[in-house]
């Protein structure tokens, strides 16, 4: 497909970069020794995961006993931080894949990092369902294998057992697309480095030469990949949210769901990948690469993904109150109004009022509230979780059952020891790994630099001899 | 692996390849392979190279996966240990399908994406040679293979490359 | 008619009690006519109160008031003498009452009952009276049916505390596990008096307070593991028998008084010395008393297997003469005191003998719902329009006040009680145990010390000085199972025009005013009132139809076509029936091993118990009605809890059960999550003292293992059942080790199963037989017969899970005069 690149597009590489500064820039990170700011980071990040180790091993030692949970509120902390911790991992996939399919070029800023941050986040949630259970040390009966106990298989109607099969195919394919991407960068280390680095670097980039037949493997490969991953983000949270959806909880059991799951997944992780993204850039200074056009354009996409969640809550309520039957009208009353009343006003607040601050291209566009924004609303997806998860357990069908759920330290200790998990292992990338995709950048350069296109541009993107260019 | 004698010449700027590739087979030049720091589109076609079957090999992986689990489910379901979950059939085909689907997209990734390592002969800890260590960060390169030719070829392909534009031309034995 | 006599709860005979009182409450179909009624009077929340048709509320002090107005009500109407009295009662809704059901009695002349717990000796004379006059005696009153229990006389123990405190006494020998220094008032006084006393023995099966305070103990086996004999009540004898041998170097009371009396010699010398005086004694003084057998073996051989015999006892004659004046100046007065405080016996642990059984102390009290302690029952009140307001503003159940009564003081956590009077608390006794054993020391506080007595000796069970401080502290080890109470208690909404609306939903909400029917509407619980029954039916008959429409839009084909085949088990509840003994509870503990986890767990709401019995209060909000429903597994064909299983721990059996297996159960939790009726527990830790991780097993020959690690506590193991190790999950089975015995049973005597064969734990230890299990397939089956009773309905039938259990929607037999507003 050839076209024009219009002269009024804004550019996505500033700084007059040619590709041997791209390289430069971006491998820089992984090349200099870490910054005070990174060695600080990540003592801080490994002390939370030891934390939480910590507290891993005590629940398992003794029991789920050592959290909160009862008799009435099976699921808490643990299943919340699940759905948030895969949510946010939905959108290093979206960026990814359904961005390529839609010739989004801004994806090539961020996509690496989101995609690094999809991994990370997919295994600090894949965690819950394995140290939630009471028995972990028969975990394995989940995985249909043959056995001498009938064999005796699984109950494949199970919608926790479709989370096993979503999560791990999401997992593989998340990372099969991401490290087929990161091999060229690889390459582009290993032929810059020496020694250790180099033998390292040979063995990650599996020798990759850069020849044009499997650059049109790759691409084809890619394409394809965004073409299945597209699909597998929209069936992965739907297939999470119907662990609650297939219930028979009021409250839970609504064919809103799977959308509703899907919009906030998204909303999450663009929050989460910016709010890395805003520090990174920063520190790593690339600023360059990540300009205030990805900011924004990530921006557009929380502002109509938190819209979406909006309309999905009132419309909840809508039908609760519609249906005219008790007991969906009761649960909804009961997040409104009940005990727990507070969790949903911060997730109201945080889900539905604050986005609307992007509305303003100015607000878009400034950095600091981006940050801030970016935090609130992942506290606000993690209170939308909450109120799903506890919220309507607490108060189901019988009020004899009632109850109340608030956590211990154990529960809180393994939260926070997995946001130590994901930040290690995120700074651990920036140092490993190039955290944007370079050839994928250098590929958009005559396109999107900011010497080719914008107001500024000194070149124009017309290629000598005529030849056309396609656009990417 | 028997060492291969390779001419290559390096290029600046992919526009400039472009141009020399097309140059190149309208001299009836046999170039060996073109590499390049990130995927120059237009070149394909230039090259002669066909596209990929990789997305029918996907596509065959994919129906593979949707069989198995299908038919894998069945089995379980009405033939091997058939139990009552929740007063369902035993064949409840709706609660199949997530699995269905998710066995059929991970069938097919992992299928290609392993076909596609063999294919490129690449692997980890696979070491091919690399002529440049440049060509990985901002050089473009055309390479022929020079192996026992006769010095009007090897001379054509030198001829070639200075016209095209190339700044940097070398040899190297791989 | 009932003047606080608990006689389903703990009044003598309870259990006989409350079979006899099902058989005239049960209805069948829609025939009401016949069901009788029960008018409570008292100012707490008995268990019988609990189950009457009214409760009206009266002061404890003025119960004497209150059964001489209801004599001189009667005593008009049928020419008997007045009593000299005046005063009103304090609650004017009382004093209708009065008039009401002394009209009411009269009606039922012959036919009636008039009880009283009061231990003061002219009202019970009183009580004669009424019952008298009313021609009760021969009826429905039987002075040759008397009971042989309680025959203690306080006044009797009252003189000889104070000769053992004087010196007068030189020995003590307490017998029959009798406990005075925990349960009697003086208690205290006779443990010092004892100090002082050279020759002080107890003779008791247990440790307690008194054997602690005596200077020699004699241990006795526990009943169960040694002969002996029983006369309940006049003509019943019995015979009980070991059922294994004794555990430790025990002997039996008798034998131990026939050697230090020196008499039978030539029995003690034989072996089996308690068997061959048991047996010497029946052929002696009982085998003449009845005519059935001409043999004493065979007169004996048959009591054996039947447990008890029916004898003849010569007819007493027996002549009223009760002076009716002389009892005006001895009945209690109305105190005009700010507080009166109400003590009764629980359920569970009784008058403390059982305080050491942790099955019964982790039974939750019928009507608290607390476990492992005794409270202090609050009155709360509606203030009209908008929220609740509690005595002393304790607006939390559990917060701790202090109980004075002079000098004597306890700390108490409350309990806000729906349907307490306004002016009166109530405490447990039973509780505040020291010296009994590692499940029962410190547990709760002892009421006793508190008790006085009147001027003829005899024990009061209420006091008017009591002192009750604001909050001084909070449990937080506060263990309720259950933490809201009602569906729907009414009350008058002035900031609606006085419109009666259901407080209860008005409150329920934290912010806000909740919506009326959000707790009403759900089909949980369904009443009736008796006269109103037909209309009643109609209504569940439509509504019923409207849900199992709804149920018939289905995705998959229904099974039902499946579940015809063979057996289908199900069960039915009677809620009408069910007087709240929760001895099923108790039975399904003991039957299928399930733990026993303490006062903190339970404080967390880790309970284990399979079955339980929600208390719901309805009605009017000043003394509401109250329901008990047994919830236990319902094996819905349609089962939630087997659809999200994701290893297929949980299935559904061809019979109809929901199967659990545990040993493939990982512990996710998502059936649990998954179950309307949240009857499904989770072993939070390890509550069977047998942990998987070597390390963490206890070794059973230690002197310091934990409670259930030792092997004589894990006697009590049913061996019929697994023991679940900690993170499953365990539910009601149905008894399936039952079913299967039953089956198997029938399959051995090459017969078919019949209906009666297989009965579950929950099923036999029901006292009303309010539980009813058996096969659905089997048209001739009691349960079918219920099934189908056109007040049986399915609770959350909407859901379509197509629950296995029916309940019977309770019914009560109201008079709208009692308690109304009107004149």
């Amino acid at each position: 497909m050839s076209a024009i690149i219009s002269p009024i597009r804004e550019p996505l590489i500033t700084g007059n970069k040619n590709y041997h500064q791209i390289t430069e820039d971006i491998c820089a990170p992984s090349e200099r020794t870490p910054s005070l700011a990174w060695v600080v980071a990540f003592i801080v990040a490994v002390s939370f995961l030891s934390f939480g180790v910590f507290c891993i091993l005590w629940t398992i030692w003794f029991g789920i006993g050592t959290w909160n949970l009862n008799r009435t509120v099976g699921w808490g902390w643990d299943i919340t931080n699940f759905v948030w911790w895969i949510g946010i991992g939905h959108a290093g996939t979206l960026i990814s894949a359904i961005l390529l399919l839609f010739r989004q070029k801004w994806r090539t800023g961020v996509n690496r990092a989101a995609e690094a941050m999809t991994i990370f986040a997919v295994l600090c949630a894949a965690l819950f369902p394995g140290i939630h259970v009471g028995r972990i040390w028969v975990v394995f009966y989940f995985f249909p294998y043959p056995n001498s106990r009938g064999p005796l298989w699984v109950n494949f109607n199970s919608p926790l057992l479709w989370d096993l099969f979503a999560i791990s195919t999401y997992f593989t394919v998340s990372l099969l697309f991401w490290y087929t991407g990161l091999v060229p960068d690889f390459a582009t280390l290993r032929d810059r480095a020496s020694g250790l680095r180099k033998k390292l670097y040979n063995f990650l980039s599996f020798g990759w030469t850069g020849a044009a037949k499997h650059w049109l493997r790759f691409e084809s490969l890619s394409l394809v990949l965004a073409g299945l991953a597209t699909p597998l983000v929209l069936s992965v949270h739907t297939i999470v949210s119907f662990d609650f959806a297939t219930s028979v909880i009021p409250g839970w059991h609504t064919t809103i769901f799977p959308p509703y799951f899907v919009a906030g997944a998204i909303f999450s992780g663009f929050a989460m990948v910016l709010t890395l993204m805003v520090i990174t850039r920063k520190v790593l200074k690339l600023e360059d690469y990540i300009t205030v056009e990805h900011i924004d354009s990530m921006n557009k996409v929380i502002l109509l993904t938190g819209t979406i969640v909006g309309v999905a809550y009132l419309t909840e309520l809508f039908i609760a109150w519609y249906s005219g039957y008790i007991y969906e009208q009761f649960a909804f009353m009961n997040r409104v109004q009940g005990i727990y009343w507070w969790a949903y006003v911060a997730m109201m607040s945080c889900n539905v009022l604050s986005p609307q601050i992007f509305w303003s291209s100015k607000m878009r566009r400034n950095v600091t509230v981006t940050f801030m924004m970016s935090i609130f609303v992942n506290i606000g997806m993690w209170f939308e979780r909450f109120v799903i998860i506890p919220t309507t357990l607490a108060r189901d069908y019988l009020p004899s059952s009632w109850s109340y759920y608030s956590p211990t330290w154990v529960e809180i200790g393994i939260f926070l020891g997995t946001l130590g998990i994901f930040f290690t292992m995120y700074l651990a990338f920036t140092r490993v790994a190039p955290v944007v995709a370079i050839a994928e950048v250098k590929a958009i350069l005559k396109s999107a630099g900011n010497q080719y296109t914008g107001e500024h541009a000194k070149h124009s993107h017309a290629a000598p001899h005529g030849a056309e260019i396609k656009a990417h | 692996m028997k060492n291969k004698e390779v001419l290559f010449g390096l290029y600046d700027d992919e526009e400039v390849l472009l141009s020399a590739v097309k140059e190149a087979k309208s001299r009836h030049l046999d170039i060996m392979d073109v590499y390049s720091p990130f995927p120059v589109h237009g070149l394909d076609p230039l090259l002669g190279l066909s596209e990929s079957r990789l997305h029918q090999a996907g596509f065959i992986y994919g129906a593979i996966g949707t069989l198995t689990a299908f038919l894998f489910m069945t089995w379980v379901f009405t033939r091997d240990w058939p139990l009552i979950f929740g007063g369902k059939p035993y064949w409840s085909v709706p609660a199949f399908i997530p699995i269905i689907f998710e066995l059929t997209v991970l069938f097919a990734s992992i299928g290609m994406v392993v076909t596609y390592y063999a294919i490129n002969g690449q692997g980890p800890g696979v070491t091919n040679p690399v002529l440049d260590d440049r060509i990985t960060d901002d050089k473009f390169c055309i390479a022929f293979e020079v192996n026992g030719a006769n010095e009007s070829t090897v001379s054509s392909f030198r001829n070639f490359l200075k016209d095209s534009g190339a700044s940097e031309i070398r040899t190297k034995t791989i | 008619m009932n003047f606080g006599a608990d006689f389903l709860g703990t009044w003598l005979t309870p259990a006989a009690f409350a079979s006899q009182f099902a058989k005239r409450r049960k209805i069948k179909d829609d025939k009401a006519g016949q069901m009788s009624r029960l008018v409570q009077f008292e100012s707490n929340m008995s268990y019988t109160g609990s189950n009457a048709d009214h409760r009206v509320l009266i002061k404890p002090s003025e119960q004497g008031l209150a059964i001489a107005k209801l004599h001189n009500a009667i005593a008009s109407k049928v020419g008997m003498p007045s009593i000299d009295i005046n005063g009103n009662l304090s609650n004017p809704k009382a004093e209708k009452a009065i008039a009401t059901v002394a009209d009411e009695l009269m009606q039922a002349r012959g036919k009636a009952i008039v009880l009283s717990n009061s231990n003061n000796t002219a009202e019970q004379g009183l009580v004669v009276a009424i019952n008298q006059g009313l021609g009760n005696y021969g009826g429905t009153l039987d002075f040759n049916e008397s009971s042989n229990l309680r025959q203690g006389i306080d006044k009797q123990m009252s003189d000889f505390i104070n000769e053992l405190t004087s010196g007068a006494v030189d020995a003590v020998l307490f017998i029959d596990d009798a406990n005075p220094v925990y349960d009697h008032p003086k208690g205290k006084q006779i443990e010092e008096a004892l100090d002082k006393l050279n020759l002080s023995v107890a003779i008791t099966s247990m440790p307690s307070e008194t054997q602690a305070a005596c200077k020699f103990v004699a241990p006795t086996p526990h009943y169960l593991e040694s002969w002996g004999d029983v006369n309940p009540s006049r003509g019943h004898y019995g015979i009980v028998q070991p059922t294994i041998n004794p555990l430790f170097d025990t002997r039996p009371a008798v034998i131990s008084l026939l050697t230090w009396s020196g008499q039978a010699p030539e029995v003690m010398m034989g072996d089996d010395p308690l068997y061959t005086f048991i047996k010497n004694r029946w052929e002696a003084a009982l085998f003449i008393k009845q005519h059935k057998y001409a043999t004493f073996q065979n007169f004996w051989d048959n009591t054996l297997q039947d447990g008890f015999t029916m004898l003849d006892e010569e007819a007493r004659e027996l002549s009223y003469a009760l002076d009716i004046t002389s009892l005006a100046g001895k009945i209690n007065r109305l105190a005009n005191s700010e507080l009166e405080v109400q003590f009764y016996e629980p359920l569970g642990i009784g008058g403390g003998a059982y305080a050491n059984n942790p099955w019964l102390q982790e039974m939750p009290d019928p009507v608290t719902r607390v476990v492992w302690d005794n409270v202090l029952h609050i009155p709360l009140k509606w203030n009209g329009s908008s929220r609740f307001e509690y005595f002393k503003d304790l607006d939390e159940d559990g917060l701790l006040v202090d109980l004075v009564i002079e000098e004597q003081k306890i700390r108490v956590p409350v309990v806000r009680q729906f349907g307490q009077m306004e002016g009166t608390v109530a405490c447990a006794l039973g509780y505040g145990r020291w010296a009994t054993g590692k499940a029962g020391s410190g547990v709760g506080s002892s009421c006793y010390p508190m008790l006085k007595s009147d001027d003829d000796g005899n024990i009061q069970y209420f006091s008017t000085m009591p002192v009750v401080s604001g909050k001084a502290d909070k449990d937080k080890r506060f263990a309720s199972v259950q933490h809201h109470h009602t569906l729907g208690v009414t009350g008058k909404d002035e900031s609606a025009g006085g419109a009666t609306i259901n407080v209860d939903e008005k409150t329920v909400m934290t912010l806000g005013y909740g919506v009326q029917g959000g707790l009403t509407k759900r089909s949980i619980f369904r009443h009736a009132a008796s006269h109103e029954l037909a209309e009643s039916i109609e209504h569940l008959k439509e509504e019923r139809a409207e849900f199992q429409h709804l149920n018939e839009q289905t995705l998959y084909p229904d099974r039902s076509e499946f579940y015809g085949m063979g057996h289908h088990w199900g069960m039915s509840v009677d809620l009408t029936a069910c007087i709240v003994c929760a001895a099923c509870q108790v039975a399904c503990v003991a039957e299928n091993n399930v733990p026993i986890v303490g006062k903190t767990e339970v404080s967390r709401h880790h309970e284990m118990t399979w079955m339980r019995i929600d208390r719901y209060y309805y009605g009017d909000v000043e003394s509401p009605n109250v329901v008990y429903q047994p919830m236990m597994c319902q094996h819905c064909d349609n089962a939630p809890c087997e659809n999200v299983c994701p290893v297929a721990a949980t299935n559904h059996s061809s019979e109809g059960l929901n199967q659990m297996a545990y040993n493939r159960c990982v512990g996710t939790r998502y059936c649990a999550n998954n179950c309307p009726y949240k009857v499904r527990r989770f072993n939070w830790l390890d509550y069977n003292a047998a942990d998987l991780f070597p390390s963490n097993e206890n070794d059973p020959f230690n002197e310091n293992t934990p409670y259930y690690a030792d092997n004589l506590t894990r006697m009590v193991l049913n061996p019929d059942v697994t023991v679940r190790s900690r993170g499953v999950i365990e539910k009601c089975s149905m008894c399936v080790q039952r079913i299967q015995e039953g089956k198997l049973t029938a399959k051995q005597e090459k017969r078919m199963l019949q209906d009666g064969d297989i009965r579950t734990a929950c099923q036999t230890a029901c006292p009303t037989g309010a539980i009813t299990f058996g096969d659905m397939n089997d048209h001739g089956s009691k349960l079918n017969e219920l099934l189908n009773d056109p007040k049986t309905y399915v609770a959350l039938e909407e859901t379509n899970v197509r629950s296995s259990i029916g309940y019977m929607m309770k019914v009560i037999n109201r008079n709208e005069k009692i308690n109304s507003e009107e004149a």
